[in-house]
């Protein structure tokens, strides 16, 4: 019995980790052209500096960030993993700064393909997909899998 | 106050009768523009509009009388970047007044300073720069009165930037230019992030300025303003805190002139309690303002102030706020019940 508890208590703390690290749930940020981030990945809090519209002393070009809303999933996930808050407090701190400053609002696109199609003929824009999706998608080049 | 308010309903009857036709007026536009949201959605690319609803009761408390205040707003707001150039406007109007609030054009000197030509808003405070009237992005409906009292655009010029360090920044903003009523201003606003990809920060700002009047007795006002902020924000708490200083010189015409200061603080609590769901409370107080010649310029002024609040955030960007006051004025002290739907179109 106590066995057949311990598998049990196992399963269940392993089932979440399983499903997490699955390879159909990664997050892979692209871009087509990687020297935008000097051939380098970027980690998570760089990626961020981007979505909330910071650039770096250094940064030559300007980089235009593009929110994949294609998946409510895939973005949820993103939010999770990149931002640390939800869809709301990003869309308000986005267009606080936006308001504040002029710039650039952040672009949503709803169509996979649109966007890769924005990513192969721009070479500025960074964006978000499924890995899974990689393989179709053959030309975007991978900043980070998170 | 007054002038805000152009019903004097004596009854009970009268409140109904006209708080009726109203927020159906409400409800009608509420659903046409949710029913318009996928139209609205084609907007151009860099247009934000916030389109609002506002109702008052204000309850005049030593005369025992009621009024009803009630008034639709919308705010245009537009920008572009072509490489280094940047333009920025905005349009307010409500039945009160219609304004070109901002008109600016931007050049990059690099990738975190920019030099603006045109009107902006004044870097004073935190409220004055972060909502304005985009009322959709402030949580409760009303707005810390001292941020009313205070020329809140110049036209001139703006430096705007940050220096970066680590995961920090300071920032700032330096300001010089004139306004209507206001033949000069200079101001310098600073605030430091301990880490830029927080709203938390803790800012100053120092401001001169030289204004005109229009009481005849008067020649001018010279006026010095400190303002120490903050925006702190941890969990679902969020907290907003300014403590106000301004020394004001009134000129008389007949050489006389009378100096006074007087110190106004508030601050505001925030408390999300689900991502829909936000109540809130403010206090504002204000210290020495009974010899304050200028603040006797200004008797809608409130002094003080108790409110307490709750908004709904629902369906696509659209909020619902409710908030109740007790405000002090010079002559009067009132209870006043506001309602306001707000909404983001982007």
């Amino acid at each position: 019995m106590k066995k057949l508890y311990a598998v049990l208590m196992l399963l269940v703390f392993l089932a979440p980790t399983t499903a997490i690290s699955g390879e159909d749930t990664l997050v892979a940020m692209v871009t087509s052209n990687l020297s935008l981030t000097d051939n380098k990945t970027l980690d998570i809090k760089a990626i961020r500096k981007l979505y909330l519209g910071f650039k770096s002393a250094a940064q030559q070009k300007p980089v235009e960030v593009v929110v994949n809303v294609s998946d409510e999933q895939l973005y949820q996930s993103f939010l999770q993993r990149v931002m640390y808050m939800s869809a709301k407090k990003f869309q308000r701190i986005s267009v606080a700064k936006f308001f504040r400053h002029g710039g650039k609002l952040i672009q949503n696109i709803d169509n996979t393909n649109e966007l890769a199609e924005k990513l192969s003929s721009n070479s500025n824009v960074v964006s978000f997909i499924w890995a899974k999706d990689l393989k179709r998608y053959k030309h975007l080049k991978v900043i980070k899998i998170l | 106050m007054s002038k805000y308010f152009s019903m004097n309903l004596d009854t009970n009857f009268n409140l109904r009768m006209i708080y009726k036709p109203q927020f159906k007026i409400v409800f009608l536009t509420c659903l046409l523009l949710c029913g318009s949201v996928q139209a609205f959605a084609a907007l151009p690319t860099g247009l934000l509009v916030f389109p609002g609803f506002s109702a008052e009761h204000i309850r005049d408390l030593p005369a025992e009388e009621d009024k009803v205040e009630s008034t639709f707003s919308v705010d245009l707001f537009y920008a572009q970047k072509k490489g280094q150039f940047s333009f920025l406007g905005e349009y307010f109007k409500d039945k009160h007044k219609s304004e070109l609030e901002r008109y600016q054009l931007g050049w990059d000197i690099d990738n975190r300073n920019t030099v603006w030509l045109g009107r902006f808003h004044t870097p004073i405070g935190y409220w004055n720069t972060n909502f304005h009237h985009g009322k959709f992005l402030q949580t409760s409906i009303s707005r810390p009165a001292i941020s009313l009292i205070l020329p809140r655009h110049t036209r001139g010029l703006l430096l705007e930037g940050a220096i970066h360090k680590q995961e920090g920044a300071l920032n700032y903003n330096i300001a010089v230019g004139n306004s209507t009523r206001q033949n000069a201003t200079v101001a310098m606003q600073l605030y430091w992030q301990e880490d830029i990809t927080s709203e938390s920060l803790i800012g100053v700002s120092l401001t001169y300025r030289e204004m005109t009047s229009d009481v005849l007795s008067i020649d001018g006002i010279r006026q010095a303003h400190v303002s120490v902020f903050a925006n702190e924000e941890f969990r679902n708490w969020r907290i907003i805190a300014a403590i106000n200083w301004l020394h004001n010189e009134v000129q008389f015409k007949n050489n006389q002139n009378e100096s006074s200061s007087f110190t106004n603080i508030y601050t505001q609590i925030e408390y999300g309690i689900n991502d829909d769901l936000t109540v809130f409370g403010r206090v504002e107080d204000t210290f020495s303002e009974e010899d304050s010649a200028y603040l006797d310029l200004l008797p809608d002024f409130i002094s003080a102030r108790r409110a307490i609040g709750m908004r709904f955030d629902f369906a696509n960007s659209q909020a619902l706020t409710l908030e109740v006051s007790r405000d002090k004025t010079q002559s009067s002290t009132d209870n006043v019940m506001s309602l306001e739907w707000s909404m983001l179109i982007q």
